[in-house]
């Protein structure tokens, strides 16, 4: 049988109120959900559902889908790893296998960046995901493509694959 | 001009713009005997040819009847419209002081060039203008053989390697053309379209306004169709791209599933495509309605399999699709069995050498 579960587990960093739109600022919440016994930590920097946010919608009213998302400057979520975590974190990175989540408005500012791992937490201080998360949000655009023309904005999530972006790194 | 090819019976119709050097007409030289088949012996100056919709095709630089030089259009002017052709007569000079034995004498010498000068509007900025100019000296000699009116398929080898009816402007041409070379340019992708082409396939390409997405394909005319000129960007057509490769790739083609049992096998496999060689994901779920931790757990996939590709395996590719299926209302059909796993996909990663 199917489950799904999320655990809220601590709220640790941060003393940002909360806007109506769930986006928190400088803080991030640790989560556990679990769908078919795989389990997923998450560090999120929102604290409601994504498909409740407003998204971008076509002249019909329809969601368009996204077909390619921009993350600009390119390297900037690598080259801020090398500053922010040392080569023992970033290694810890790669075995957590992080990913980075944004949320973005369609006209590319980055609201909201959290971190997903898979199968167990990094050992890591959690302030350095704060820092990244804030230093995203502040130099990082999306630009996001649609397959239909977008009438009205909204917001967009999007994944980068961190941990195998690192590990291609790594091999160079 | 308009010309009709009398084996074919096809005809294409282009601009012709005559302009003659100040030395050309200043000897007693006439534009009036100047037509497509004969450019005169003696002819001086320049030959410009437009598309119909006015974006420039080539040109030509004639001395003394003989063709010296050609303007071809570069990539990223593809969507100017030249507006004039000026040339500007410079003529040079300096003193030339000659000293020997005591003895000096100072000469002024003089000599002149032409250089053309092109204005174009940058028909996408809506309006402005921006000058560019080039010494004749810049362009290759093409020798004797040019002087022709090039159509943009002679200049869009990727385009015209798969158009069978291109439909498109010319300067939608060299959209597209830019697009597929974009494309192309992802490993997996370049083996998409080097299969089609050696396949033989060939595609129909237009415009259509009425499209409800930015691009589409139709597996039933073999027709890309693109909604406007921002449709036409590497983006947007690598879906529809990969519909094409479904379509040569499974017997009997895909059009068989159009709202019809196996459509969602169809477009699932076509998103998890994407998916799998985008830089960031995901869009297989984007719209639907599954819950987050179903999200999340897509791109946990999706990122296993960026890390391995081999790793596939049915059992998890039937369970996504089900999801899918299940989640997103837009493309949800009756499943269909020949299409359980992802064979179009699993040839790609096992011979394309890019995985």
């Amino acid at each position: 049988m199917r489950t799904s579960i999320i655990i809220v587990l601590v709220l640790i960093f941060g003393i940002t109120t909360k806007s109506q739109s769930h986006f928190l600022g400088d803080t991030l919440i640790k989560t556990i959900s679990v769908f078919d016994n795989d389990t997923i930590y998450k560090y999120v920097n929102f604290d409601g559902e994504f498909n409740e946010l407003p998204r971008p919608r076509t002249a019909a009213g329809q969601i368009p889908e996204p077909v390619v998302f921009n993350y600009k400057p390119k390297s900037l979520i690598i080259n801020s790893i090398k500053e922010i975590f040392n080569p023992k974190e970033i290694d810890e990175l790669i075995e957590s296998k992080c990913s980075v989540q944004c949320i973005s408005t369609s006209t590319g500012k980055v609201e909201s960046v959290s971190f997903m791992f898979a199968e167990r937490e990094p050992e890591i201080c959690f302030n350095k995901f704060v820092s990244l998360s804030q230093k995203i949000k502040e130099k990082l655009t999306i630009e996001t493509e649609f397959n239909m023309e977008i009438e009205e904005g909204g917001y967009v999530l999007s994944t980068n694959p961190l941990y195998v972006e690192l590990k291609r790194e790594l091999s160079h | 001009m308009v010309q009709t090819n009398e084996e074919t019976g096809t005809t294409r119709g282009f601009m012709m713009t005559v302009i003659p050097d100040q030395e050309y007409l200043a000897s007693g030289g006439s534009i009036d005997s100047i037509d497509y088949y004969y450019r005169g012996a003696d002819f001086s100056g320049l030959i410009v040819f437009n598309h119909l919709d006015g974006s420039f095709a080539n040109g030509w630089k004639y001395e003394e009847g003989e063709v010296k030089n050609c303007f071809l259009p570069s990539r990223n002017q593809s969507s100017n419209l030249l507006k004039s052709v000026t040339i500007l007569h410079i003529r040079y000079c300096y003193n030339l002081e000659v000293s020997y034995a005591g003895y000096s004498s100072t000469k002024r010498v003089c000599h002149s060039e032409d250089q053309y000068v092109f204005t174009a509007a940058f028909s996408s900025a809506g309006g402005g203008s921006s000058l560019f100019t080039r010494p004749s000296s810049e362009f290759g000699t093409l020798g004797g053989g040019g002087g022709a009116y090039l159509p943009s398929a002679s200049l869009q080898p990727l385009t015209n390697s798969i158009a069978l009816n291109n439909m498109l402007l010319p300067s939608q041409t060299l959209l597209l053309e830019d697009a597929l070379d974009e494309l192309i340019g992802v490993c997996s992708d370049e083996y998409i379209y080097n299969e089609l082409v050696a396949q033989g396939k060939k595609f129909n390409f237009k415009m259509d306004s009425s499209l409800g997405g930015f691009a589409g394909y139709d597996p039933a005319s073999k027709t890309f169709s693109f909604r406007n000129n921002d449709a036409i960007s590497s983006g947007k057509l690598k879906e529809e791209f990969f519909h094409a490769f479904q379509d040569a790739f499974y017997a009997g083609g895909i059009s068989q599933y159009y709202n019809a049992a196996g459509n969602v096998n169809i477009e699932f496999e076509a998103k998890l495509y994407r998916d799998i060689t985008a830089a960031n994901c995901c869009m297989a779920f984007y719209e639907s309605s599954a819950p987050q931790s179903v999200k999340d757990q897509y791109t946990r996939w999706i990122q296993s399999l960026q890390e391995n590709p081999f790793s596939i395996t049915s059992t998890d590719y039937q369970k996504w699709l089900k999801l899918f299926n299940q989640y997103t209302n837009s493309y949800s059909s009756p499943l269909s069995s020949n299409l359980s796993y992802p064979h179009a996909i699993d040839h790609i990663i096992n011979i394309s050498n890019c995985f």
